[in-house]
């Protein structure tokens, strides 16, 4: 076994509509067998980067490599990868077996191979019982499936998906997810999968790549983007945060009364600081943790469940949003700790 | 919700129209052809003499036959024009998109006569095409066969229906979502293989709209054989015209007129059928 390189390489890949860039410079390489989340807001570009990869778009410059040869001067019918679009695009003249054979028939493939591998893909996606169907007389949960199965019955090494679960209602999607997740890990297969909706990303990926104007602003873990991230967008797009602006004098870093050592060429310096990483202390007395505290009251309390987050007003004006476990006895004032390695400094 | 008397005012008038222009004429024609004439003058006494002649004598078959027959070349020439327009306008004309669709819809806006009657200046013996011919030197004599015969019906009835199969197909190729596209060529389908098994089946409503107006349309139609037909090329219609004319058989005229009602009403609705059974909605 050779140690693998990346199944898919992105070199500066752009685009441009006229004078408009819309994409700018995205270098990634996606890797064997992962689940790949292009995340972004409308406009960011991630529906375009994957009609890149499956040929429906030309790059204005940039290379695209796959198992090291060139891809992107292969039109899409010559691409080893199937995609599933948003609205399924199912063949309504055709049934579900003959939507799924569609591409097995194009290869020229027939007979008891062609019979046997559509069954054993409506089979993987518990499709049998409406083989015969047309995809008008199923339901929307169940087009998606058809949609999948009629991509990796041509087991393509890369499948791509562009967010294929936002026509569906809240409860049929997490179910989709939870479906899709488990089949990729079945399949082995390499998803790239686009979405705009972070907390499908971050349920869904292996790495989440985040897209913002073009531009990549963060490739990483769910785990990592969460808990590190790099830029003041990457940490307020990916769940809620506070960011936090220092004032950095004598190599110390200040906001208002909280003051912790800090190295930086810079005057000011911006951190994210997760609410839940805040604590509410009961007591004054300082230092069993070694973390950062002030005085400060309760201003508002949104109940969310599980949890509930508060914004609380510290004596020396600093606004801070903090999560805690759902219904604890509070009372108005209260002190604040802030876990030192909580905070991320960003780059501005 | 609304008054009695609104009511009335509102479905009033369309109803009085639909009977007095629409459904009278016709009970007076099928009347008509029950009817019959002796010595120069109509009788109301009811007889079936009428359909018992057209089943009889074979001459009126077969200007029906060859009407049909003209009607089908019509078709055909004007799907062969009229796909290969609507498919080209739709899918690869791109900036010109507008305009293309314009240039075929304006001849519509010209009088059917006039577009008809371009064919026999162009056609005729000392016409624009045989005085090209002549002068160059590829004809010695004008060619006598282009006008006054059916090829010259065939001409301007397809030069005036193309527009109409040209419609529906491009209708129906307009509908057909891109995504559809890119997904059988994604699934690893050339071009030509996409346009058989995809963009064809979808654009098959259209195709069978435009076709039943253009066979339809030229089935009854009357002026171009008037105009370019000739002895030879003389349609039903025609003889229709002339039974209610010179002749003065209105009760025949009826007879033949109630006939091909009948005919495009079965013809009509069963291609209706068949569109709708291969039209697929929430595409």
């Amino acid at each position: 076994m050779t140690p693998a390189g990346p199944l898919l390489s992105l070199r500066s890949v752009t685009k441009r509509f006229g004078a408009a860039t819309v994409l700018d410079d995205i270098t990634v390489d996606i890797k064997e067998s992962e689940f790949l989340t292009i995340l972004g807001e409308s406009g960011s570009g991630k529906t375009t980067l994957l009609r890149i990869i499956g040929g429906f778009e030309q790059a204005t410059s940039g290379e695209l490599w796959m198992l090291g040869k060139r891809l992107d001067t292969q039109p899409p019918n010559r691409r080893n990868i199937n995609t599933v679009f948003q609205h399924y695009a199912l063949f309504p003249h055709l049934s579900v077996f003959e939507n799924v054979a569609y591409g097995l028939r194009a290869k020229r493939i027939a007979g008891a191979e062609l019979s046997g591998r559509v069954d054993a893909a409506l089979t993987q996606m518990k499709l049998n019982e409406f083989s015969r169907r047309r995809p008008t007389q199923l339901s929307g949960g169940q087009q998606q499936r058809v949609a999948v199965a009629r991509a990796l019955v041509n087991r393509p090494s890369l499948l791509l998906l562009d967010e294929p679960l936002s026509a569906l209602d809240a409860n049929l999607r997490r179910h989709m997810q939870a479906e899709l997740k488990a089949l990729q890990r079945e399949v082995g297969i390499t998803f790239v999968f686009v979405t705009h909706d972070q907390e499908e990303a971050m349920t869904l990926s292996d790495r989440i790549v985040l897209l913002r104007h073009g531009r990549i602003e963060q490739i990483d873990a769910p785990r990592e983007i969460y808990n590190r991230p790099k830029t003041p967008y990457v940490a307020s797009f990916i769940g809620y945060t506070n960011l936090l602006t220092a004032l950095i004098k004598d190599g110390r870093a200040r906001i208002g009364s909280l003051e912790w050592p800090h190295k930086s060429d810079q005057q000011e310096a911006l951190f994210s600081l997760r609410p839940e990483h805040i604590k509410i202390v009961k007591s004054d007395d300082a230092g069993a943790t070694g973390g950062l505290r002030c005085r400060g009251s309760v201003r508002s309390r949104v109940f969310a469940g599980a949890s509930e987050l508060l914004e609380v007003d510290c004596e020396d004006g600093l606004q801070l949003k903090i999560r805690v476990p759902g219904q604890i006895a509070l009372a108005n004032d209260v002190i604040v700790e802030v876990p030192l390695e909580r905070l991320v400094p960003l780059v501005t | 919700m609304y008054s009695r008397s609104y009511r009335a005012a509102v479905i009033i008038p369309p109803l009085a129209w639909v009977s007095v222009f629409l459904i009278a004429p016709y009970i007076f024609m099928f009347c008509f052809s029950f009817w019959q004439v002796r010595s120069q003058t109509i009788v109301h006494q009811w007889t079936l003499a009428n359909y018992r002649q057209l089943v009889e004598n074979p001459v009126y078959f077969e200007v029906l036959l060859r009407s049909a027959r003209i009607a089908a070349s019509v078709t055909l020439f004007a799907l062969l024009l009229g796909f290969p327009l609507a498919y080209f306008v739709s899918f690869r004309a791109r900036r010109s998109k507008d305009l293309l669709y314009q240039l075929v819809i304006v001849p519509l806006w010209v009088s059917y006569l006039v577009r008809a009657y371009a064919w026999k200046t162009i056609l005729g013996s000392d016409g624009v095409l045989n005085t090209i011919l002549t002068s160059s030197g590829l004809l010695r004599h004008p060619a006598e066969f282009l006008l006054y015969s059916p090829f010259a019906v065939v001409l301007t009835l397809t030069h005036i229906y193309t527009p109409f199969v040209f419609l529906p197909v491009y209708a129906s190729l307009e509908h057909i979502p891109k995504e559809m596209i890119e997904t059988s060529q994604d699934l690893g389908a050339s071009r030509a293989r996409t346009f058989w098994t995809v963009v064809f089946p979808l654009a098959l409503p259209g195709v069978i709209a435009g076709a039943t107006f253009a066979f339809v349309l030229s089935l009854g139609d009357f002026l171009s054989p008037l105009l370019v037909g000739g002895p030879t090329g003389v349609m039903i219609s025609n003889v229709v015209v002339s039974l209610f004319g010179a002749a003065y058989n209105w009760p025949l005229g009826a007879a033949i007129s109630a006939c091909m009602l009948l005919l495009v009403i079965a013809l009509i609705s069963g291609t209706e059928r068949l569109q709708n059974r291969l039209r697929y909605r929430g595409m």
